[in-house]
Protein backbone atom coordinates (compact mmCIF):
# COMPACT_ATOMS: atom_id res chain seq x y z
CA UNK A 1 0.00 0.00 0.00
CA UNK A 2 1.48 3.56 -0.94
CA UNK A 3 1.46 6.52 1.21
CA UNK A 4 -2.10 7.87 -0.61
CA UNK A 5 -4.08 4.42 -0.05
CA UNK A 6 -2.42 4.79 3.68
CA UNK A 7 -3.56 8.12 4.64
CA UNK A 8 -7.11 7.72 2.36
CA UNK A 9 -7.47 4.52 4.82
CA UNK A 10 -6.22 6.89 8.27
CA UNK A 11 -8.90 9.51 7.27
CA UNK A 12 -11.44 6.79 7.68
CA UNK A 13 -12.05 7.61 11.06
CA UNK A 14 -10.19 10.64 12.18
CA UNK A 15 -11.40 10.21 15.89
CA UNK A 16 -9.87 6.92 16.41
CA UNK A 17 -6.50 8.36 15.31
CA UNK A 18 -6.45 11.29 17.68
CA UNK A 19 -7.84 9.99 20.61
CA UNK A 20 -6.07 6.08 20.11
CA UNK A 21 -5.91 5.62 24.02
CA UNK A 22 -9.48 6.53 25.34
CA UNK A 23 -8.97 5.60 28.41
CA UNK A 24 -6.57 8.96 29.30
CA UNK A 25 -9.58 11.16 28.16
CA UNK A 26 -12.67 9.13 30.07
CA UNK A 27 -13.57 9.31 33.48
CA UNK A 28 -15.19 6.07 34.93
CA UNK A 29 -18.50 8.32 35.94
CA UNK A 30 -20.08 11.47 34.76
CA UNK A 31 -19.36 14.68 37.07
CA UNK A 32 -21.57 15.04 39.91
CA UNK A 33 -22.84 18.59 40.56
CA UNK A 34 -23.64 17.73 44.24
CA UNK A 35 -20.13 16.38 45.02
CA UNK A 36 -18.66 19.38 43.21
CA UNK A 37 -20.57 21.25 45.25
CA UNK A 38 -19.91 19.87 48.43
CA UNK A 39 -16.32 19.61 48.02
CA UNK A 40 -16.22 23.89 47.35
CA UNK A 41 -18.12 24.00 50.63
CA UNK A 42 -15.64 21.62 52.47
CA UNK A 43 -12.61 23.57 50.49
CA UNK A 44 -14.02 26.96 51.24
CA UNK A 45 -11.55 27.04 55.02
CA UNK A 46 -8.71 25.79 52.92
CA UNK A 47 -9.47 28.46 50.10
CA UNK A 48 -8.93 31.17 53.03
CA UNK A 49 -5.83 29.56 54.48
CA UNK A 50 -4.15 29.35 51.21
CA UNK A 51 -5.03 32.99 50.24
CA UNK A 52 -4.32 34.35 53.68
CA UNK A 53 -0.66 32.92 52.70
CA UNK A 54 -0.63 33.25 49.19
CA UNK A 55 -1.18 36.84 49.44
CA UNK A 56 1.01 37.47 52.38
CA UNK A 57 4.01 35.99 50.45
CA UNK A 58 2.57 38.34 46.95
CA UNK A 59 3.08 41.58 49.41
CA UNK A 60 6.73 41.28 50.89
CA UNK B 1 -24.00 24.77 16.25
CA UNK B 2 -27.19 22.57 15.48
CA UNK B 3 -27.62 20.44 18.28
CA UNK B 4 -30.30 17.59 18.19
CA UNK B 5 -32.68 16.70 20.92
CA UNK B 6 -30.37 13.87 22.98
CA UNK B 7 -27.80 16.98 22.68
CA UNK B 8 -30.28 20.09 23.30
CA UNK B 9 -31.52 17.81 26.95
CA UNK B 10 -27.94 17.57 27.92
CA UNK B 11 -27.35 20.84 27.13
CA UNK B 12 -30.13 22.20 29.45
CA UNK B 13 -29.36 20.16 32.00
CA UNK B 14 -25.92 20.90 32.19
CA UNK B 15 -26.06 24.47 31.76
CA UNK B 16 -28.63 24.87 34.68
CA UNK B 17 -26.16 22.74 36.91
CA UNK B 18 -23.01 24.54 35.71
CA UNK B 19 -24.64 27.65 36.35
CA UNK B 20 -25.77 26.62 39.87
CA UNK B 21 -22.04 25.44 40.77
CA UNK B 22 -20.60 28.59 39.66
CA UNK B 23 -22.82 30.90 41.20
CA UNK B 24 -22.11 29.06 44.31
CA UNK B 25 -18.44 29.34 43.98
CA UNK B 26 -18.59 32.82 43.22
CA UNK B 27 -20.70 33.16 46.67
CA UNK B 28 -17.97 31.79 48.24
CA UNK B 29 -15.16 33.28 46.86
CA UNK B 30 -16.50 37.12 47.88
CA UNK B 31 -16.88 35.36 51.11
CA UNK B 32 -13.37 34.71 51.20
CA UNK B 33 -12.35 37.82 49.83
CA UNK B 34 -14.24 40.04 52.37
CA UNK B 35 -12.63 38.02 55.33
CA UNK B 36 -9.19 37.76 54.00
CA UNK B 37 -8.80 41.01 52.13
CA UNK B 38 -10.84 43.40 53.61
CA UNK B 39 -13.18 43.95 50.73
CA UNK B 40 -16.90 44.87 51.39
CA UNK B 41 -20.46 44.42 50.14
CA UNK B 42 -20.71 45.94 46.24
CA UNK B 43 -16.77 45.99 45.82
CA UNK B 44 -16.73 42.70 43.59
CA UNK B 45 -19.98 42.76 40.75
CA UNK B 46 -20.69 39.64 38.83
CA UNK B 47 -21.88 40.01 35.77
CA UNK B 48 -24.68 37.72 35.20
CA UNK B 49 -24.12 37.84 31.07
CA UNK B 50 -19.96 37.11 31.54
CA UNK B 51 -21.14 34.27 33.71
CA UNK B 52 -23.36 32.69 30.89
CA UNK B 53 -21.24 33.14 28.43
CA UNK B 54 -18.10 31.45 30.27
CA UNK B 55 -20.92 28.70 31.08
CA UNK B 56 -21.78 28.54 27.66
CA UNK B 57 -18.63 27.82 25.66
CA UNK B 58 -17.22 25.78 28.59
CA UNK B 59 -20.24 23.70 27.98
CA UNK B 60 -19.63 23.46 23.34
CA UNK B 61 -16.50 22.59 24.72
CA UNK B 62 -17.49 19.52 26.29
CA UNK B 63 -20.23 18.62 23.91
CA UNK B 64 -17.78 19.02 21.18
CA UNK B 65 -15.52 16.25 22.56
CA UNK B 66 -18.65 14.24 23.80
CA UNK B 67 -20.41 13.77 20.98
CA UNK B 68 -17.65 14.10 18.75
CA UNK B 69 -15.81 11.17 19.68
CA UNK B 70 -18.46 8.48 20.49
CA UNK B 71 -16.07 7.11 22.60
CA UNK B 72 -15.79 9.52 25.11
CA UNK B 73 -19.13 9.35 27.18
CA UNK B 74 -17.28 11.25 29.97
CA UNK B 75 -14.76 13.44 29.57
CA UNK B 76 -12.42 13.31 32.43
CA UNK B 77 -11.57 16.08 34.95
CA UNK B 78 -8.56 17.75 33.73
CA UNK B 79 -10.15 18.34 30.64
CA UNK B 80 -13.63 19.82 32.71
CA UNK B 81 -10.73 22.05 34.60
CA UNK B 82 -8.24 23.23 31.84
CA UNK B 83 -11.88 24.20 29.66
CA UNK B 84 -13.43 26.00 32.57
CA UNK B 85 -9.96 28.05 33.64
CA UNK B 86 -9.84 28.90 29.98
CA UNK B 87 -12.83 30.50 29.71
CA UNK B 88 -13.23 32.18 33.37
CA UNK B 89 -9.77 33.68 32.50
CA UNK B 90 -10.72 35.14 29.32
CA UNK B 91 -14.04 36.36 30.01
CA UNK B 92 -13.89 37.50 33.81
CA UNK B 93 -16.75 37.32 35.21
CA UNK B 94 -16.29 39.30 38.29
CA UNK B 95 -15.33 42.88 38.20
CA UNK B 96 -13.32 44.75 40.79
CA UNK B 97 -14.85 47.99 42.00
CA UNK B 98 -12.39 51.05 41.37
CA UNK B 99 -12.74 51.95 45.14
CA UNK B 100 -11.53 48.06 45.95
CA UNK B 101 -8.29 49.22 43.92
CA UNK B 102 -7.90 52.55 45.61
CA UNK B 103 -7.13 50.96 49.06
CA UNK B 104 -4.46 48.67 47.53
CA UNK B 105 -6.45 45.57 48.59
CA UNK B 106 -5.10 42.58 48.10
CA UNK B 107 -5.56 39.66 45.48
CA UNK B 108 -7.92 42.41 43.52
CA UNK B 109 -6.62 41.72 40.52
CA UNK B 110 -6.33 38.09 40.56
CA UNK B 111 -10.04 37.37 41.83
CA UNK B 112 -11.01 35.56 38.74
CA UNK B 113 -8.30 33.25 38.59
CA UNK B 114 -9.18 32.18 41.89
CA UNK B 115 -12.12 31.64 41.23
CA UNK B 116 -11.40 29.66 37.96
CA UNK B 117 -8.59 27.51 40.61
CA UNK B 118 -11.07 26.75 42.94
CA UNK B 119 -13.87 25.50 40.93
CA UNK B 120 -10.94 22.95 38.78
CA UNK B 121 -9.04 21.91 41.92
CA UNK B 122 -12.45 21.02 43.50
CA UNK B 123 -13.22 19.01 40.12
CA UNK B 124 -10.60 17.19 40.51
CA UNK B 125 -10.15 16.62 44.19
CA UNK B 126 -13.84 15.45 44.82
CA UNK B 127 -13.44 12.22 44.02
CA UNK B 128 -10.10 11.69 45.83
CA UNK B 129 -9.63 9.98 48.74
CA UNK B 130 -7.51 11.58 52.05
CA UNK B 131 -4.68 11.73 51.89
CA UNK B 132 -4.49 13.02 48.11
CA UNK B 133 -7.35 15.41 48.91
CA UNK B 134 -5.45 18.22 47.99
CA UNK B 135 -3.51 18.15 44.78
CA UNK B 136 -1.54 20.97 44.91
CA UNK B 137 -0.43 22.59 48.53
CA UNK B 138 3.15 24.81 47.43
CA UNK B 139 1.74 28.57 48.75
CA UNK B 140 4.54 29.50 45.13
CA UNK B 141 3.69 27.21 42.77
CA UNK B 142 -0.33 28.65 43.27
CA UNK B 143 0.80 32.18 43.11
CA UNK B 144 3.18 31.42 40.26
CA UNK B 145 -0.28 29.74 38.50
CA UNK B 146 -2.36 32.22 39.21
CA UNK B 147 0.33 34.97 37.80
CA UNK B 148 0.53 32.75 34.63
CA UNK B 149 -3.51 32.31 34.40
CA UNK B 150 -3.67 36.00 34.37
CA UNK B 151 -0.72 37.82 32.33
CA UNK B 152 0.22 35.01 30.34
CA UNK B 153 -1.25 33.33 27.06
CA UNK B 154 -3.00 30.34 27.99
CA UNK B 155 -4.47 27.17 25.80
CA UNK B 156 -7.03 24.87 27.38
CA UNK B 157 -6.15 21.74 26.51
CA UNK B 158 -2.69 22.79 28.16
CA UNK B 159 -4.00 23.75 31.12
CA UNK B 160 -5.95 20.26 30.53
CA UNK B 161 -2.15 18.33 31.05
CA UNK B 162 -1.13 20.98 33.16
CA UNK B 163 -3.52 19.53 35.62
CA UNK B 164 -3.38 16.17 34.54
CA UNK B 165 0.44 16.44 36.00
CA UNK B 166 -0.36 18.15 39.39
CA UNK B 167 -3.07 15.74 39.85
CA UNK B 168 -1.00 12.68 39.08
CA UNK B 169 2.48 13.95 39.97
CA UNK B 170 3.00 11.37 42.81
CA UNK B 171 1.93 8.24 40.42
CA UNK B 172 4.84 10.05 38.16
CA UNK B 173 7.56 10.59 40.59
Amino acid sequence: MGLYEELLEASKDPAQIAFENISLHNDSKETDYEEWKKELKTHKTEQARMMREVFTIATK
Amino acid sequence: MQLNNEQKDWYEQKKKDTLDLISSAITDIIDVAQEVSGFINGEIEVDHQIVSSVVDRYLRDVLRIRFYHHEIAHIDCHKISGYLTYWICKLKPLKVMKSAYQKNLKFSHLINENLAWNLSITRINYQKQPPYKTIVQNNNFILYFLYTLHYRPINPDSLSITYYLLDKKEQLD
